[in-house]
């Protein structure tokens, strides 16, 4: 028995070790599916996309199949798309994270010219997309601000800045964004610095401002911050009183509670764009772009954009867009208030050692 | 003749057994055994320049510093007290399920089993809800004039997502084997002096002995390496260890640094199982484990 024992043992580890070896392992299966029919693999943030807009993919593309998975952040998604045989062909990051993956050479180019609808972010693409303003790796799909979330009856301010974030007043009410470069971020921005600081001393500051902070927190979360928010009600003691929250989040939030405004502060914020990208590894580039330029169609972005609160890049999908949506600040902010608004930037591996680290001290205090 | 064959039959009773065994060899093989090689390989070693992976202590020194051994120590805070916690709710439900008419007991413990079959974040999603500010308890409290209580986010909150999630792993050991249990030692003693309570702690007790230490078991372990009950419940306000590993993997791309946490976690989990099962070896509770 020991001798069957030893054997299965080396042959499962020659398996493993050939397995991890071989470099062509991606996608492996994408073209496995039958009949013909190709499965594209898409990993999308969650809640994300109209859930009626795949559906009418496959059913104008019969031969493709969509497999949509989820990650919670940028992080995340580049270490699904990034690990060996991986099967994921089309992901969805935003822009620093896409010059990452454009720098590591892990984006397939497209064929902007065969796509009908790359006419209509254009436009957009080349006046905000400084990183691949020709829409090369990436389509932006969406994009949007990152802001404060407050209840009007709680937070009584005139002026809704960062600095309202670490408030002792607000002990307890105050619910902060996991993840690391959207707090420390804040922390950056609170403290006069660039949120693409790549100052270890600023970086440490900020992670120590956060530590700071923590007593006041409520509670650090992503999309659970919204159903936290939603029932925020000032005549509950010490209910959550101000999140910080991406734009589209928000739009959603405040559909369910109409105490609730949101402010991008006039110190900055951050401004981001999500693309649709194809990866290098991927086996069915040719359906994976059909997929993203149906996603670019107007009449689909305005789907996406009506579903997720996220402002949309093309100017001929606003027409398809419920006014009532168009009207709410969060979807569609003054243009002017974005000047101090940036984009991330992508930093090298070095300076977001220190943002992990950082963050480490935050999470762990 | 027939007594002859049944005996034949009774000599050798495994005819073939081996054979049925392989697939679950293979399972462990390929499931178990093959990742857990790969788990201490990345805690050993780690990418130095020019991608060649060279062996190192660093991780696994690392992994010893003060920052996570805090975390550790919280971690096995949080899970001895919701082991406690368990123990002293379950035992006494265990003991009277053994008492119940069988079909009765069947019920009730069809009851403790039946949220089980639900998915375990959902049950622990299903808490958020009742236990937000707004939720359904604190508007219970204030129809009834009472101030409603931060219990979301808290401390509290993860000892009671804990207790909540792991508790039937605790009963259901203890009542298998209050079930076996020859309640004629117990009569004995009572007929010999022994006062109920005597009875209980010298005989009861040591004769459940194998069931409360698979129960400490089941539940300890899960709960040390827990790491969304915390998220959920705890607004990810201080982390468990099962969420620094988590992180090292997932957010910080650590796989090497990861591994040796896991390995440390896996390392003192033998020895916790070493302990418990060398304890329960002094008594003469048959191990369940």
């Amino acid at each position: 028995m020991k001798k069957t024992i030893s054997v299965l043992l080396a042959i499962t580890l020659t398996i493993c070790i050939l397995v991890s070896c071989s470099p062509a392992s991606g996608s492996g299966n994408s073209t496995a599916a039958s009949g013909g029919q190709v499965t594209v693999n898409f990993l999308n943030w969650g809640d994300y996309i109209d859930p009626t807009v795949i559906p009418l993919f496959e059913e104008e593309n019969p031969d493709v199949k969509i497999n949509m998975t989820t990650a919670p952040s940028n992080e995340e998604m580049y270490v699904s798309a990034s690990t060996e045989g991986t099967q994921i062909d089309v992901v969805l990051p935003s822009e620093y994270m896409i010059q990452r993956m454009m720098q590591e050479n892990m984006l397939a180019e497209l064929d902007t010219s065969s796509m009908e609808n790359y006419q209509y972010v254009k436009e957009f693409a080349q006046a905000n997309c400084g990183y691949d303003p020709n829409c090369t790796y990436s389509m932006p799909y969406s994009w949007g601000t990152f802001g404060i979330i407050y209840n009007t009856e709680i937070v009584t301010e005139e002026e809704i800045g960062w600095d309202i974030l670490f408030d002792e007043k607000y002990k307890g009410q105050i619910l902060m964004y996991d993840s690391i470069r959207d707090s420390l971020g804040v922390a950056l921005i609170e403290l006069g610095y660039s949120l693409n600081s790549r100052d270890e001393a600023e970086i440490s500051a900020a992670g120590s401002l956060l530590v700071d902070q923590k007593p006041l927190v409520l509670a650090y979360g992503t999309d659970d911050l919204r159903m936290t928010m939603s029932s925020s009600d000032a005549a509950i003691p010490n209910s959550a009183a101000m999140a910080v929250m991406y734009a589209g989040d928000a739009v959603y939030t405040m559909q369910d509670n109409d105490k609730l405004e949101y402010v991008i502060p006039q110190e900055g914020a951050n401004i981001f764009v999500d693309a649709l990208c194809i990866l290098e590894t991927s086996d069915v580039k040719e359906e994976a772009q059909r997929f993203i330029d149906f996603m670019m169609r107007p009449d689909i972005a305005a789907l996406n954009a009506e579903y997720t609160g996220y402002s949309t890049p093309e100017d001929a999908a606003l027409e398809y867009i419920d006014e009532e949506i168009l009207q709410n600040y969060a979807f569609n902010p003054d243009k002017e208030d974005l000047v101090n608004c940036e984009y991330y930037e992508h930093l090298d591996q070095e300076v977001l050692k220190l943002y992990e680290a950082a963050w480490m001290q935050v999470k762990m205090a | 003749m027939k007594q002859a064959l049944h005996k034949n039959k009774m000599n050798n009773p495994f005819v073939g057994s081996r054979a049925f065994a392989l697939p679950y060899y293979a399972w462990l093989a390929i499931f178990i055994i093959a990742p857990l090689i790969l788990i201490v390989l990345y805690a050993f070693t780690r990418t130095g320049s020019g991608g060649v992976t060279v062996l190192t202590m660093e991780n696994i020194v690392n992994a010893f510093s003060p920052t996570y051994m805090t975390v550790f120590g919280r971690s096995a805070l949080y899970a001895l007290a919701a082991t406690a916690i368990c123990l002293a709710l379950g035992y006494p439900v265990a003991y009277l399920l053994s008492k119940m008419k069988a079909n009765r007991a069947a019920i009730i413990s069809i009851l403790f089993i039946l949220p089980m079959w639900m998915n375990f974040l959902l049950r622990t999603y299903a808490w958020r809800a009742l236990l937000d500010n707004s939720g359904i308890i604190n508007q219970l409290l204030m129809a009834i004039g009472l101030e409603p209580v931060q219990f979301l986010y808290t401390g509290g909150a993860v000892l009671f997502g804990l207790v909540y999630n792991f508790l039937p792993f605790m009963i259901l050991p203890i009542y298998s084997v209050f079930q076996k249990m020859d309640t004629s030692y117990a009569i004995a003693a009572q007929d010999l002096g022994a006062n109920r309570w005597q009875t209980f702690w010298k005989v009861t007790v040591p004769l459940t002995k194998s069931g409360i230490i698979s129960g400490i078991t089941m539940v300890f372990m899960p709960a040390m390496t827990t790491f969304v009950i915390t998220r959920l419940l705890g607004g990810s306000h201080f982390m468990m260890y099962g969420d620094v590993i988590e992180m090292q993997f997932l957010l910080m791309s650590e796989w090497n640094f990861g591994s040796a946490l896991a390995v440390i976690m896996l390392l003192l989990t033998i020895i916790f199982m070493w302990v418990m099962r060398k304890y329960d070896k002094e008594g003469e509770g048959a191990a369940l484990m």
